[in-house]
């Protein structure tokens, strides 16, 4: 691997890292503050004002959700983070849209875009975290277009020679860039714009 | 004082907003830059709180409307990141930069300072 692939390959990461690590610090911000505010109608409750009970209940619920918005924000860091385990693995393609969405989230909100990962069968063998680099590659693409009301919808399907990945509703025709281009050239797969989406496809086993 | 809050968390600013009034600060929030916007054209704030990263329109680019409309207000800019960068954009647009979770008492004390600056 060269020195300028290795680089992008780090840059990656730390792009993916660093949405996971801002997602986190927001649900930790909405806990801290239900958990104050807990505290304050309990000093407040101390001083003889009565706590209503639906305002625990309330503030409660919050905090549960936030709990479980963490933990689906950890699994997926997780899920992301054990992709370098093995070079190859069997994949489902429908899980792995899934996940780059959501880790995405972040930068498709910020552009007031959506992105919704449209379910189907289509496994493959491939390099995971290759494969993942090529998604989150796609995704930069299109929101380069994007703007408030955009839906992008991603999709794989299996097709006569691999698994064809179709990224729909983009604002104008794409550009990708030859980076992306060679991000996918390394998974063994090809990358075309046609129209408004872009279209990839991944042959069904690397070596 | 009158304080804005902006953070496209519901739960975070409506929550704040209420820990603040229990501390005698009269506090509004909404959840978008164009909201604030509006909520601005209808009355003066003293001082407004704001999120770095916001979908559509940054905490920066906010700044810079609010300013236009109301030049006395003021500023602290709330950041989940606390990356380096962050923090040089913040101090070189506000002076005053809290990374969430923010203690309430940090708020209050930042919220002191803003006043007396």
């Amino acid at each position: 691997m060269s020195e300028s692939s290795r680089r992008e390959d780090l840059k990656f990461f730390g792009r993916v890292s660093a949405t996971i690590s801002h997602d986190l610090k927001n649900v930790l911000a909405v806990i801290n503050e239900s958990a104050g505010l807990l505290d304050d109608l309990c000093m407040l409750a101390d001083k003889g004002r009565p706590i209503e009970p639906e305002r625990l209940v309330s503030v409660a619920k919050s905090i549960l959700g936030q709990v479980r918005r963490g933990d689906s924000i950890i699994k997926n860091m997780n899920t992301f983070a054990h992709s370098v385990d093995e070079d190859v693995r069997s994949m489902d393609m429908g899980e792995m849209l899934t996940l780059m969405s959501e880790l995405c989230r972040r930068p498709v909100n910020a552009k007031g875009a959506t992105l919704e990962a449209l379910p189907g069968e289509a496994h493959l063998r491939a390099d995971p975290y290759g494969v993942e680099r090529v998604l989150h590659g796609m995704i930069l693409c299109a929101l380069e277009s994007a703007q408030q009301g955009t839906a992008l919808k991603f999709s794989a399907t299996t097709v006569a020679d691999g698994v064809q990945v179709l990224l729909q509703g983009l604002e104008q025709e794409p550009a990708p860039d030859q980076q992306l281009r060679e991000t996918a050239q390394a998974v063994g797969a090809t990358l075309h714009a046609h129209g408004n989406a872009l279209e990839l496809t991944l042959p069904l086993r690397q070596a | 004082m009158k304080i804005l809050l902006v953070d496209d968390e519901h739960e975070l600013v409506s929550a704040m907003a209420e820990r603040l009034d229990m501390r005698g600060i009269h506090a509004e929030f909404c959840c978008c830059g164009t909201d604030a916007i509006e909520m601005a054209k209808e009355k003066c704030f003293d001082v407004a709180v704001l999120d770095m990263k916001m979908p559509r329109m940054s905490g920066l680019e906010l700044r810079r409307e609010l300013s236009a409309l109301c030049p006395d207000m003021r500023f602290v800019f709330l950041s989940g990141h606390g990356s380096e960068e962050d923090f040089k954009q913040g101090c070189a647009e506000a002076a005053f930069y809290l990374i969430k979770p923010v203690a309430i008492e940090d708020l209050m004390e930042t919220l002191r300072r803003v006043m007396e600056k």
